[in-house]
């Protein structure tokens, strides 16, 4: 589902592996060279064509014999793929979101349920997306680089293990984490990405050129520390481990090191050439603001977590960009968690059932 | 001999001139050089140390000449103690200390005019008379804005760029305003009156314009980048700063007080300003030519006009249920970045000391009713 750049990348990378692919894309326009040549042209870690049995925007066709369905379009895209997917979905097919963000299986499978989805389908979502890869051009793709140890939950939690061996036929870089709520807390993209896009506001919205990253300054990369905090806080309040910010650039990019996270962050080798985006609307904002920091400041509400940096961002956000971010992103009546308590949500994202504990 | 003409005419008003910025150099030479016999009070020594040594300032710009003054000095009691008027003209953040030193010193019939107060200032300053027991009657004004455009040009020498006119001012509690007016205009006849504090409070617009400008350019300004404060904004910065806008607006709405927008207040202020939108207006205004963003975040942008600007305007909202959510943010985001608790330090509803009262019971006490 999708044929953005992580799109090309799995499509191409699973077809080169002499995996069976159909690409799904609402528009035509993405997917017109895979049609015509048949397939992706990979380039990077992995080198050559990868044959696909069809690209098409066509739900129906796309789905109609697949096992595993990979999602790969924006996390803010992800309840209506739900809806659109609903009446084509069958027993003991699994969806994966490449990755979730914050919150992604829960509203994949919250939204499934209002559509009155009676089919068993399990919905897992990845931390990250598996590839670092960009669009050479449509139909071909770089990969950089296949990231290790990519946390993989499914909802319920139970049915992760179901979930990892069906996955694990086409990647050995999954590995399975306690829940939901631990894949979707470790959303670094909301911790760095919202941020850097306000205090670089200005500037980005005037075309200038700069790198993204490398060009941090002491104050942000203070700033950053301080809004992670807020995110660790609120993992730690369900009872989950989250990675902080640090931690995840020093496991993610190895040999990263720094006194502090402004050094750790200039110091990693591939955010050297990251140029920072040219508008204000992008995903940076419109992803990672109502699929990241909402849902965080949703779950931090439920648990009694100050979370004055994070949703200080969102207002920002929202006055920015004249959307109103706070409705059109993951509360918890769109993820299915309207009413509940901690242990009510941990107990769901666990089981799917909550009827024990509420009574 | 005497001249039985000074019985007729006003004695000569006696000045004092808490501050030796760019607006405290202005200021007390101006006045001097009209002949009025003016003190300068200081905190710091090492910045006038010139003043004295020359024994006035030297003015430039629309104003020409050399102001004698009669003191400068790091002592406030023989600054204040014959003052008739005492101009404060230092940052609003400082209102607070200069009311506790000026304290002990304050009689009867002194006027105190803040240039400006900035949001709250003159409900400051009273507060901590009132703290420190202070039971001269003494009137306390503010001013909306500074009278001058103004820069220190070199040693005890200030450049005037500019006069402004109609600057409003207001007493606390409006009922001294026309008194104040009365004595302050044989310094300064710009000055016109405004209905009361909370006017000349809520129209602060550096406190629209300044700190959110400053955080949406966080990262270059840090990195020390050359660009253009006010030129440089791009329209969706605007949007940001109209959305302040509005919640300053409301804030004023709720207590009564008739504000204009910040885009009005351009068109109004500056000549030759074109154009529908903020964005246009700010691009079109010939003074913001070549204002360049500052090199450094410490910067009064965020030192002043966060807590003595947004805190108040927020804390005022608060109180009267208009919800301030841009402002809040912006506070927010700048408490960690400064590492600063400016909601505690900034002045507040509490140390304005308005806590528990209602919307009516504020607009009674800055009226006078």
């Amino acid at each position: 589902m999708g044929a953005g750049n992580g799109g090309h990348a799995m499509a191409g990378h699973l077809a080169l592996q002499g995996v069976p692919v159909r690409v799904y894309n609402r528009s035509q326009a993405r997917i017109a060279a895979m049609q015509e040549q048949g397939g992706v042209q990979v380039e990077g870690v992995a080198e050559g064509f990868g044959g696909i049995k069809a690209a098409t925007t066509n739900l129906a066709e796309a789905l109609a014999d697949a096992k595993l369905i990979m999602v790969t379009v924006p996390a803010s895209a992800h309840g209506e793929l739900a809806r659109a997917c609903a009446p084509h979905l069958r027993d003991g097919q699994v969806v994966v979101l490449n990755p979730g963000r914050t919150g992604g299986a829960l509203e994949f499978a919250a939204t499934l349920r209002a559509e009155n989805v009676t089919a068993q389908v399990s919905v897992a979502e990845a931390q990250t997306l598996v590839y670092s890869c960009r669009l050479v051009e449509p139909g071909r793709v770089r990969i950089l680089s296949i990231k290790n140890r990519v946390l993989l939950s499914a909802l319920p939690a139970t049915d992760t293990e179901r979930v990892m061996e069906l996955v694990g036929q086409i990647y050995a870089e999954f590995v399975p984490a306690a829940n939901v709520l631990e894949t979707g807390f470790n959303n670094i993209g909301a911790v760095f990405h919202p941020s850097l896009m306000l205090f670089n506001a200005n500037r980005i919205e005037a075309g200038e050129e700069f790198y993204f990253y490398r060009d941090i300054t002491p104050h942000l990369g203070r700033f950053l520390e301080a809004i992670d905090e807020e995110r660790l806080a609120v993992a730690r309040a369900f009872g989950v481990r989250a990675e902080s910010a640090g931690e995840w650039l020093a496991h993610a990019y190895s040999g990263v090191s720094g006194r502090d996270l402004y050094e750790e962050i200039r110091n990693v080798p591939a955010y050297q050439k990251a140029e920072a985006p040219t508008s204000l609307d992008d995903r940076y904002l419109t992803e990672d603001v109502p699929t990241g920091l909402v849902p965080i400041v949703a779950f931090a509400e439920v648990a009694g977590v100050a979370v004055p940096i994070s949703r200080s961002l969102v207002h920002i956000a929202c006055a920015l960009l004249g959307r109103d971010l706070w409705a059109e992103g993951r509360r918890l009546d769109r993820l299915g968690l309207a009413g509940m308590s901690v242990e009510g949500i941990i107990h769901y994202v666990n089981y799917l059932y909550t009827e024990e504990v509420t009574k | 001999m005497r001249n039985p003409k000074s019985k007729i005419q006003n004695p000569k008003l006696r000045v004092a001139v808490l501050g030796a910025g760019n607006g405290g150099h202005a200021m007390a030479g101006q006045l001097a050089l009209k002949g009025l016999p003016v003190k300068v009070y200081n905190k710091f020594e090492e910045e006038i140390v010139h003043l004295r040594e020359r024994g006035g300032v030297a003015l430039e710009g629309v104003v020409e000449g050399f102001g004698p003054l009669d003191l400068v000095t790091t002592d406030i009691a023989p600054v204040v103690a014959d003052a008739d008027v005492i101009m404060v003209v230092v940052p609003a953040f400082v209102h607070r200390f200069m009311a506790e030193v000026c304290a002990p010193h304050l009689r009867d019939g002194q006027i105190v005019v803040l240039n400006p107060g900035r949001t709250g200032g003159a409900l400051e300053f009273s507060n901590v008379l009132k703290e420190k027991g202070v039971e001269a009657r003494v009137l306390i004004a503010e001013a909306q804005t500074l009278i001058y455009a103004c820069r220190i040009s070199g040693p005890a020498r200030v450049d005037i760029k500019g006069i402004k006119r109609g600057v409003r001012l207001a007493a606390l509690p409006a009922t001294d305003t026309g008194q104040v007016l009365e004595t302050v205009s044989r310094l300064y006849p710009e000055f016109v009156p405004a209905a009361n504090v909370l006017e000349t409070s809520l129209d602060n617009i550096g406190a629209v314009f300044h700190p959110s400008t400053v955080v949406l350019n966080t990262n270059r300004i840090e990195a020390g980048e050359d660009f253009d404060f006010y030129q440089g904004m791009t329209p969706t910065v605007t949007h940001f700063l109209e959305a302040i806008d509005k919640e300053r607006l409301a804030v004023a709405q709720a207590f009564g007080v008739g504000t204009e927008s910040a885009k009005d207040w351009l068109l109004r202020t500056y000549e030759g300003v074109l154009g529908d939108t903020l964005y246009e207006r700010i691009q079109s205004t010939e003074a913001y030519h070549g204002l360049k963003a500052p090199k450094t975040l410490n910067v009064r942008y965020i030192t002043e006009d966060v807590p003595t600007g947004l805190v108040p305007i927020a804390s005022l909202g608060e109180l009267a249920g208009v919800p301030t959510p841009a402002c809040r943010a912006i506070v927010d985001v700048c408490c960690v970045l400064f590492d600063r608790d400016f909601w505690q330090e900034g002045r507040n509803v509490k140390n304005l000391g308005l806590a528990g009262m209602s919307v009516d019971e504020i607009v009674a006490l800055v009226e006078g009713r």
